[in-house]
């Protein structure tokens, strides 16, 4: 009785936040003006359709994805700290589309400039795969302090080529610190989502071998797993998700850290697979309310995302650990 | 004279255990042959490779040299899943995550034989096994594993393993960090179990008078060398304690 | 008002924290600038002689070129500064970082901070420059460019709404607080974006942008493609409306300096 009630209340919330997003804003449409015939050719129509659809679904899968990613390392690396740039692929992936910008020409959101953020981004996977599978011990620990590396030297060199490029306005740098939500076309939305969903939904079909994790190594080799295999592929597939996400939108900070643990601390789900469906949940739906209230709070301005959902998502999290 | 020669859960010939990239404990292979149906106690004082021969029986890689054996097949002849049918273990250090709740720990018992897509038990209310009740878990159920005392947690995974049906249970220093309560408790919880399920136990263990009271075969080790292997009687006849204790 | 008061206040007070002052009128400053556009602005003032160094990247006018540099717009050497022993550096208000002048307080040397975020502060700090450290005996200069400025924008009679995009994607466009902005608003313009936004370079949302189409978008660029393709985003945007896409040269118009007043005219004739 009491699931359903709290399930009722989740979808109810769910509706009332898909519907402000839509229709709210800074920039609101009525809902007789989205009904009416004259709006064929109107601005709202073309900024609900071309504008505020696409962007949704981006905000909605990017949320997803990132919350997923870190509940996923939360269980393999056993580190209730642990988020998803912990590995440093997606600094390669920033650093790999500043780079095209900068010595390349190619404007980041193309998909030349990608391309070159895919290739930085697999050459760090597959040397974090190499140092994993390499040494006669497989040590996952060995790979984390590699990846904690990689991530440092990457950012440091972002910060490098960000402060060299003293010939623009200044409006570039931010957003490869604080992520960007582009406003992108409805094609490239669905283009992401037929990337990212096949990922996301081997990553929960799989999730049985997380549980199997969770008790420690040892215990997995009497279940029936690998540990070693299981964090192999999930390193593949997390990387490549956190890739095609990190293409788009840089790193946004905070999400994959804290909606896993909001979610084990309030919902303590019953398996891993509930535990990254319900994060993709409440990580969209928080990525989706932060891109609302960062082009609300001073409108037609577009505050940087990762300022808010830090700023959102920090006293949030304190004031959950400290009910608990 | 025994005319049915006892069928051995657990051998190893010629063994020479340890770790890839770590120089073994010992040069000299060494043999042992445990049997069936007994309460077997691994003694030894610590970096003897008590622990390395556990994680031989779980299927990791330490031998470096000969074989281990197990119902008379080789270790790693067996598959993941049958592996998790044959051994369900309590190790020395577990990793928990601090939000687990404690009957979700007991549905991971399954995972082996549920695979991908079959069905988990449910533990709530409505169905506990006499398992659980008889180790006094019940009230637990519901907590996280972050909430209870270490005690009530090796009780858990304690069960966990139970649960599992496996036909071996192997445990690994289980009450090193309990104190004599929580490890009495233990101990009656073991015993319980064993009343219940007939599976072989292996204990690797510092408590002596667990092993005379309870146990039924003794392996010990030193420094990578077998020290003895033989009944619990001849053990303690032979003197073979006291020696484990002068033992280098 | 208050403005003219603060900027002498500021140049007077750096004046006496600095070295000594200007004796007699004949000694020639030695003077170095810390951006491209007041390299700029003190040859048009006719003092490129008085410049000893400028920062990197100074090309204009061709004169500049040959100067000596002391590191870049965001990282002058303070090193390199002093070995020139200037009597003042010329600091840009807008761009050179403020731990600059407190350096440069420590070694003693003076520095002024310039001003140059709309036309006026264009010509009271030109006048203050004029002024206090190069003792122009006459200010004929800032009295024809005044006066040319004036025939200019008198021209212009009709009103027009207009945005000027820094930045395509994300869209970022020139704020009220803008050099740029100001001058063209001088001409009869009214930047579209709200005046209380206090930031120079907003990034804004693109639904905001669909909604208020200007009648003229101009760009700073030079390159055909970034044209091509707010013209196209112009077209998908604004279907119905039309909107007059025009670019500004960067080589004009990227430095508040006299350069843009020269130039802006001849655009808006043709735009408008």
């Amino acid at each position: 009785m009491k699931r359903l009630f709290g399930g009722g209340l989740l979808l109810t919330v769910l509706f009332i936040c898909l519907g402000l997003l839509l229709f709210g804003g800074a920039q609101a449409i009525s809902f007789d003006t989205f009904t009416a015939e004259s709006m064929t050719n109107s601005a709202d129509h073309r900024i609900f359709w071309l504008l505020k659809i696409p962007r949704l679904l981006l905000v909605l899968t990017v949320g997803g994805a990132l919350a997923m990613v870190g509940g996923t390392y939360q269980i393999l690396f056993n580190n209730s700290l642990a988020d998803p740039y912990i590995l440093g692929v997606s600094s390669s992936v920033t650093l790999g589309l500043v780079v095209a910008e900068i010595f390349l020409g190619w404007p980041s959101n193309s998909i030349k400039a990608m391309g070159i953020g895919l290739g930085f981004a697999l050459i760090v996977i597959l040397l974090l795969l190499f140092c994993f599978y390499f040494h006669k011990l497989q040590n996952m620990e060995r790979v984390v302090l590699f990846g904690v590396g990689i991530n440092f030297l990457f950012s440091s060199a972002l910060f490098i080529l960000i402060s060299l490029q003293n010939h623009t306005l200044g409006s570039g740098s931010m957003r490869w610190l604080f992520g960007n939500i582009p406003w992108i076309e409805l094609k490239e939305s669905f283009a992401l989502i037929a990337i990212t969903a096949p990922i996301g939904i081997i990553i929960v079909i799989f999730g049985r071998y997380l549980d199997g994790l969770s008790l420690g190594d040892t215990v997995a080799r009497t279940l029936g797993f690998n540990p070693n295999h299981v964090r192999g592929f999930y390193l593949v597939l997390t990387s490549l998700l956190l890739t095609s996400v990190t293409c788009l939108t840089g790193s946004i900070g905070f999400i994959g850290l804290v909606v896993p643990h909001c979610v084990r601390l309030v919902f303590a789900p019953r398996s891993s697979r509930v535990l990254l469906l319900i994060s993709f949940v409440f990580g969209a739906l928080f990525l989706a309310v932060s891109d609302t209230i960062s082009r609300s709070i001073l409108p037609p301005l577009e505050f940087p995302i990762g300022m808010v959902t830090t700023l959102l998502g920090g006293p949030l999290f304190l004031y959950l650990l400290w009910k608990r | 004279m025994e005319t049915i020669k006892p069928k051995f859960f657990f051998e190893g010939n010629e063994l020479i255990l340890g770790y890839p990239g770590v120089p073994p404990l010992s040069r000299q292979a060494f043999s042992f042959q445990i049997p069936h149906f007994a309460i077997t106690a691994l003694v030894g004082l610590n970096g003897s490779g008590k622990s390395t021969l556990i994680h031989g029986l779980i299927g990791e890689r330490v031998v470096l040299q000969g074989q281990l054996k197990c119902f008379d097949k080789p270790i790693n002849s067996f598959s993941s899943r049958e592996l998790s049918e044959l051994v369900a273990i309590v190790p020395q250090e577990t990793v928990f995550p601090g939000n687990l709740k404690v009957r979700h720990v007991l549905s991971f018992s399954q995972l082996g034989r549920a695979g991908l897509f079959g069905k988990l038990p449910v533990f709530d209310a409505a169905s506990i096994p006499y398992i659980v009740s008889a180790m006094e878990l019940t009230p637990l159920l519901q907590k996280r594993l972050g909430e209870i005392s270490s005690g009530e947690r090796q009780r858990v995974f304690l069960a966990r393993a139970i649960l599992q049906h496996s036909k071996i249970i192997v445990l690994d220093e289980p009450t090193n960090h309990l104190d004599l309560k929580a490890s009495r408790a233990f101990w009656n919880a073991l015993t319980k179990a064993r009343a219940l399920n007939s599976m072989d136990i292996l204990i690797s263990t510092h408590d002596l008078n667990f092993v005379k009271e309870q146990c039924d075969w003794v392996l010990a080790l030193s420094e990578g060398q077998l020290l003895f292997n033989g009944t619990k009687e001849s053990f303690f006849e032979e003197k073979w304690d006291e020696k484990l204790v002068d033992s280098p | 008002m208050f403005l003219l008061s603060f900027t002498k206040l500021l140049v007077l007070c750096s004046i006496i924290i600095g070295a000594s002052p200007l004796e007699a009128s004949q000694k020639v400053p030695k003077i170095i600038t810390t951006s491209p556009t007041l390299t700029e602005l003190i040859f048009q003032l006719g003092y490129g002689k008085t410049l000893v160094a400028t920062s990197e990247f100074s090309d204009y006018p061709k004169e500049a070129k040959s100067l000596p540099t002391i590191g870049s717009l965001f990282y002058p050497s303070l090193e390199k500064i002093v070995r020139f022993s200037p009597d003042y550096v010329l600091v840009d208000s807008e761009s050179t970082p403020h731990t600059l002048v407190t350096q440069l307080n420590k070694v003693k040397l003076a520095s002024i901070s310039i001003h140059l975020r709309s036309v006026e502060e264009l010509f009271t700090s030109s006048k203050t420059l004029l002024q206090e450290i190069f003792r122009a005996q006459h200010l004929t200069i800032l009295e024809e460019k005044t006066k040319q400025l004036q025939s200019n924008t008198k021209i212009f009679s009709k009103n027009f709404r207009f945005l000027i995009v820094a930045w395509i994607s994300p869209l970022t466009l020139f704020g009220n607080s803008t050099f740029l902005s100001d001058l063209i608003s001088k001409y009869g313009g009214q930047n579209l974006l709200n005046s209380n936004l206090q930031a120079a370079y907003p990034q804004v949302s693109l639904e905001w942008f669909v909604k208020n189409p200007p009648d003229i978008l101009f760009l700073l660029t030079n390159q055909k493609e970034n044209l091509d393709e707010l013209q196209r985003l112009a077209q998908k945007w604004w279907p119905n409306q039309k909107v007059n896409l025009v670019a500004l040269s960067p080589d004009y118009f990227a430095r508040p300096t006299f350069t843009p007043l020269e130039h802006i005219s001849a655009i808006l004739k043709d735009a408008l």
